[in-house]
């Protein structure tokens, strides 16, 4: 009940603000002119639109959860709204997941909107709605969950200048992980080594999350992949909520 | 059971550089049922530290809290308890009903209750026309009411208010006070901090006055203030036959009386002497000590 009115809340604050509706606004038209790109595609306009469309899908949910995820846990402490909540009996934890869930609602309804415009503008340029775009989708919302777990992680000591900049080079440095590890294999120096591994084995490794390639190819995304990314997005924001949770709860306010 | 006990409460917060303030120093008080008690001190007092630290928001560097009998952080504690913190700031996204709706779920009320209650205490506090609009839109004064109706959406057995009466005009501060006392009648403790020590001297059984962290005094309104030794102002005509009168500190005042001020022990001699020598006295006026004279008494002697 308690956990259902603090999600609730942190859902109607994200959606009243001008930002979300700015970047929806935005992405919406994105796609949507996605259909110049069609004479430059040399009759792969499928591909190109779907490549486009998802990538675009993904940046922008990831813009968006940089954006407001990392303001939502600081500005409760700094309009000091937070003393509203923590006097009465709510335990700290439930407010930090109650803003973890209340930002999944806003990111999950954002998501859910530019997938359906999406495949409006996709049947409308090439007549196809392949199903394979929801694997693509679901996976970057996963990523896009662990982003979030990061930006409630990082408010709660920091500002949300910090937050969004630790958030964003984190995504930046996931996405090329695999490019860190064949690095670290190539390097011979043994601390440059180590150091790499180090980075490499704590950073999420966001590229899991990148099928966009293989959907767009219609290359089968093998179920064993899915159901590992499920259990790490799981496992890295369990790991990133309790952190959080802890820190909130020593925290003076 | 006490609806506040504090022992030994001590915070500090700590610096990186330089030393650590302390904000709270070694504080050991309690609050008796159903009565109003107001905290004073002036601005970095350490009051809204120790209204924080009772409402489970800051965390005690030493010493024990206990509320409703139940240690800080306790649930039933909190369950019964409401709290306004200073210069409240609410969700500028809801309106103010939305705002006590919220504050309802958080305390697991009924939903069938809520609107009901709602609406009384939107009355309460003069918001009735004003439910539906919304925070953002909210005058100072209109905030600070919403605050308390927040913190008494739950039907409190304890009141904690940190600077209740600040933002609010003259009736509003009127209206304040028969809430407050109101609440007593209903058997309900209210524990608030201050600086506008003309309200504490008219709604508070007992305060406290807090200065650099530390508790100077704690007790009854009255009988503090009747500690300090009051001096007598009395005025009197000498007989006819002396032109001056025998007391050398008396002054001759612009209405051609003349006065002398005694303190308590000496009164009984001066008027002796004043009837022995025929002396006609007009008023004997106890000057009394405002809290102000006593709060800033107490505030200076604990600087020297």
């Amino acid at each position: 009940m308690k956990l259902r009115t603090i999600i609730l809340n942190t859902f109607k604050e994200a959606v009243r603000k001008k930002l979300l509706l700015i970047v929806i606004g935005f992405s919406l038209l994105l796609l949507a002119a996605s259909g110049v790109l069609v004479p430059l595609s040399l009759g792969e306009e499928s591909k190109i639109i779907m490549d486009f469309g998802l990538g675009s899908i993904s940046i922008f949910g990831i813009l968006l959860a940089i954006l407001i995820g990392s303001q939502s846990v600081f500005n409760e402490l700094e309009r000091k709204t937070i003393y509203f909540i923590i006097s009465k009996p709510v335990r700290r934890e439930t407010f930090i997941i109650g803003k973890f869930l209340g930002l999944l609602l806003t990111f999950t309804t954002v998501i859910f909107i530019l997938v359906v415009w999406f495949y409006v503008i996709l049947f409308v340029l090439t007549g196809l709605h392949p199903a394979s775009i929801l694997i693509s989708v679901f996976l970057s919302y996963l990523e896009i969950v662990i982003i979030t777990a990061f930006c409630i992680f990082f408010s709660t000591f920091t500002s949300p200048i910090f937050s969004s900049l630790f958030t964003f080079l984190l995504f930046v440095v996931g996405r090329l992980a695999p490019d860190i590890q064949l690095l670290a294999s190539k390097t011979a120096n043994p601390f440059a080594h180590f150091s790499l591994q180090l980075v490499y084995y704590v950073i999420p490794n966001l590229s899991n999350f990148n099928v966009r390639g293989m959907v767009v190819h219609s290359e089968l995304v093998s179920h064993n992949h899915i159901l590992f990314t499920i259990a790490y997005a799981f496992i890295y924001t369990i790991i990133l909520l309790v952190s959080s949770s802890e820190i909130f709860r020593r925290k003076d306010l | 059971m006490r609806p506040i006990k504090i022992e030994k409460l001590t915070k500090i917060y700590p610096k990186f550089f330089g030393n650590s303030t302390k904000a709270i120093d070694n504080v050991t008080m309690s609050v008796e049922q159903g009565e109003i008690f107001g905290f004073l001190g002036p601005n970095g007092a350490g009051k809204t530290t120790l209204l924080k630290m009772l409402a489970g928001l800051l965390y005690p560097t030493s010493g024990q809290i206990w509320i409703l009998g139940q240690t800080m952080h306790s649930f039933s504690a909190k369950q019964s308890m409401g709290f306004l913190s200073e210069n409240p700031s609410f969700y500028n996204h809801l309106s103010g009903f939305e705002l006590l709706d919220f504050a309802s779920a958080l305390f697991g009320m009924p939903a069938e209750k809520k609107t009901k209650r709602i609406n009384a205490l939107l009355q309460k506090v003069g918001l009735g026309e004003s439910g539906n609009i919304r925070i953002s839109d909210y005058s100072k004064g209109m905030i600070q009411r919403l605050g308390i109706a927040q913190a008494l959406v739950n039907n409190p057995e304890l009141l904690i208010l940190d600077e209740p009466l600040s933002g609010l005009d003259p009736i509003g501060r009127k209206e304040f006070k028969e809430i407050i006392l109101s609440l007593k009648e209903e058997g309900k403790t209210v524990f608030f901090s201050t600086h506008i020590l003309a309200d504490v001297e008219r709604i508070c059984d007992r305060v406290g006055i807090l200065h650099k962290g530390k508790l100077l005094r704690i007790g009854e309104l009255n009988i503090l203030l009747s500690e300090r030794q009051r001096s007598i102002s009395l005025s009197f005509k000498p007989s006819e036959h002396r032109k001056t009168p025998s007391l050398p500190d008396a002054k001759l005042t612009a209405e051609g009386y003349w006065n002398i001020t005694v303190n308590g022990e000496k009164l009984q001699k001066v008027v002796a002497s004043l009837l022995k020598d025929g002396a006609h006295i007009i008023s004997i006026i106890p000057e009394t000590v405002s809290l102000e004279d006593f709060f800033v008494s107490e505030i200076e002697k604990n600087e020297t």
